[in-house]
């Protein structure tokens, strides 16, 4: 409920924020979020929150409504559209009904006359509501066919538009009957009035113009429909030419062959090319020159046999086998020639002939493995003698 | 109406005996005008007998068109062979449509991954591109996904519609495939029960 003293009060409210309520009437039958409004109130929090506890909207979670009692009213005033269904179109045609049987009733001239003038407005009404549910639904319907992606969901809507558009037809259906009955008749010809008759003229104007629409409409989405039917059957038709081609039975089970035979499309073909001579005041230019050049020595080559690319030539010492000399000492032979010869083994490696380009400390290292690894057929004393600067044992063959 | 062959005729020309097709809805702005020209007054007309003058049947679809010749160098097995490959490739796309509950058909806007995240939850839609041989060798399931797309794209069923995203649009010449498919009749006494 309204929160207000005085009517004066609630039209300085409505007036103060008409931006919100004007946003709200608009987007109706859309959801608005708190943060959608806070623009029409310069982001003033407390402009909303004094609205809502005024009772001029509705909170329900994060969501904002227009009271459902301003809405009626606004609509009222507005002549804006009703949502057509079974409720709306029976309680119409009840409506009508009771508004004559007033009507006729009544004996009071003034009392009649505001009668009339109702059945008139909720004759206009019905007439526009008519076009205004049509268009709207045409709207949706091409909408969801373009937008929606999922086919399953694009079926619902369909489906859902399908049965508004049914209710739309039933109502039509409801109203020209009603207005051939003999209580329309019998009413309309006690009134004798002008008006009522022009009302009448432009409803079934209304009403011709909504059938045309409406068949219209029903073949859209019947196409639609089939749009997606056949998307579906050809899905099904794609996945058995498929197996039948695992199967190699294709080509026995179809006419492919045939289709295929008298499918001469360039997309099956391999790419056209087209050979063409040159011109001769075109071979007179420079241009052409360097062009002749370059074809004479491709010429030539393809004379000579050179056209086919071939590697490098092996060159013939490319097959002299190279004896590649990598040497090694082998410590066993050395002290085999140690100990045929005798004496120390340090000086024996540091005169051997085949020793000369070592260096005294790779003569070192080979000394030092020789004594460790043949210690057992070597001797040392415990005498040590000092060469350059190193001192080393004195190592001999072991006297057997 | 004009009796003279629009300027454009060498590239439209060009575009056609390559075996591509000129779509309506094609992203490459310059095909894209080659379809207007072809639109244009009676320029369709023009263009039809004068290729026609040259061996070539200027043809014209569901808004899009291509060449047919009155006879081509390949031999129905070759064509075979040509379409088996496409009927792989369509089977593919289609069942990639089908599970996400769209239709994989003109105007359809997809990206690779999309395609290739699907491969990941519909084991049998990885079936069917592991059984797609393009090559010899083995490929990674979005490379092969990439190289399908590739497939269709030379042909000139899909274009690129945002480089940057990489996202792929499925062209009106698309209806070529879908009327081959569509044309042929199989028997029905060989029906399985299990489709």
């Amino acid at each position: 409920m309204f929160n207000f003293d005085t009517i004066r009060e609630f039209i300085e409210i409505l007036n103060r924020e008409r931006k919100v309520i004007d946003f709200l009437f608009k987007k109706r039958k859309r959801i608005v979020s708190y943060d959608n409004l806070l623009s029409f109130v310069e982001y003033k929090n407390e402009k909303i929150e004094y609205l809502l506890q005024e009772g001029f909207l509705i909170k329900s979670g994060n969501i904002i409504e227009l009271n459902d009692e301003l809405i009626d009213f606004f609509e009222k005033f507005s002549n804006a559209t009703e949502e057509i269904n079974n409720e709306y179109t029976n309680g119409l045609i009840l409506d009508l009904k009771t508004k004559i049987e007033i009507f006729t009733e009544e004996k009071r001239p003034d009392k009649r006359n505001e009668y009339l003038l109702r059945i008139e407005t909720s004759l206009r009404k019905i007439g526009k509501n008519i076009i205004g549910n049509i268009n709207q639904i045409r709207i949706n319907i091409e909408d969801v066919y373009v937008t929606e992606k999922n086919y399953k969901i694009k079926k619902i809507k369909l489906d859902e538009y399908s049965r508004k558009a049914n209710q739309i037809e039933e109502l039509i259906t409801n109203i020209t009957k009603f207005l051939k009955s003999d209580e329309w008749e019998y009413f309309v010809k006690i009134a004798e009035d002008n008006v009522l008759i022009y009302v009448i003229i432009n409803l079934r104007k209304d009403i011709t113009l909504a059938w045309i629409n409406f068949a219209d409409i029903i073949q859209k989405i019947i196409d639609f429909h089939n749009q997606m039917r056949l998307q579906s059957e050809f899905y099904k038709k794609v996945q058995k030419i498929k197996r039948l081609k695992d199967q190699h039975t294709l080509t026995n089970n179809s006419n492919i062959e045939k289709i295929l035979t008298n499918e001469n499309s360039i997309f099956f073909a391999n790419q056209q090319k087209f050979t063409t001579q040159l011109s001769i005041p075109y071979l007179q230019t420079d241009g052409a020159f360097f062009l002749i050049q370059r074809v004479i020595k491709n010429l030539k080559q393809i004379k000579s046999g050179l056209s086919v690319k071939s590697a490098e030539d092996i060159l013939d010492n490319q097959f002299i086998e190279k004896e590649k000399a990598i040497s090694t000492i082998s410590s066993a032979k050395i002290k085999q020639l140690f100990t045929e010869s005798g004496g120390e083994l340090f000086d024996f490696i540091q005169n051997f002939n085949l020793f000369e380009e070592y260096s005294l400390e790779q003569k070192t290292t080979l000394f030092c493995k020789i004594a460790s690894r043949f210690s057992d057929e070597l001797i040392h004393n415990g005498e040590f003698k000092i060469f350059d600067d190193i001192e080393y044992a004195v190592i001999r063959k072991k006297q057997i | 109406m004009t009796k003279i062959l629009p300027i454009e005729t060498q590239k439209i020309f060009e575009k056609l005996t390559k075996g591509h097709f000129i779509s309506y809805d094609n992203e490459d702005i310059e095909i894209k005008e080659l379809y207007q020209v072809i639109d244009a007054n009676n320029n369709y007309e023009l263009l039809l007998e004068y290729f026609l003058h040259i061996g070539f049947q200027f043809i014209k679809g569901d808004s899009y068109y291509y060449f047919a010749k009155s006879e081509i160098n390949k031999s129905t097995e070759d064509k075979l062979k040509s379409f088996y490959k496409w009927i792989e490739i369509m089977n593919f796309f289609l069942s990639f449509g089908e599970s996400i509950n769209e239709h994989f058909s003109v105007g359809k806007i997809f990206t690779p991954n999309d395609i290739f995240i699907q491969c990941k939850v519909n084991n049998a839609l990885m079936e069917k591109l592991n059984t797609i041989r393009l090559t010899n060798s083995i490929e990674k399931p979005l490379d092969k996904i990439n190289r399908l797309i590739d497939e269709l794209r030379r042909a000139t069923f899909v274009d690129v519609f945002n480089d940057f995203r990489d996202e792929y649009k499925v062209v009106a010449a698309y209806h070529y495939l879908e009327q081959l498919i569509n044309t042929i009749d199989i028997e029905v006494e060989n029906e399985d029960t299990t489709s």
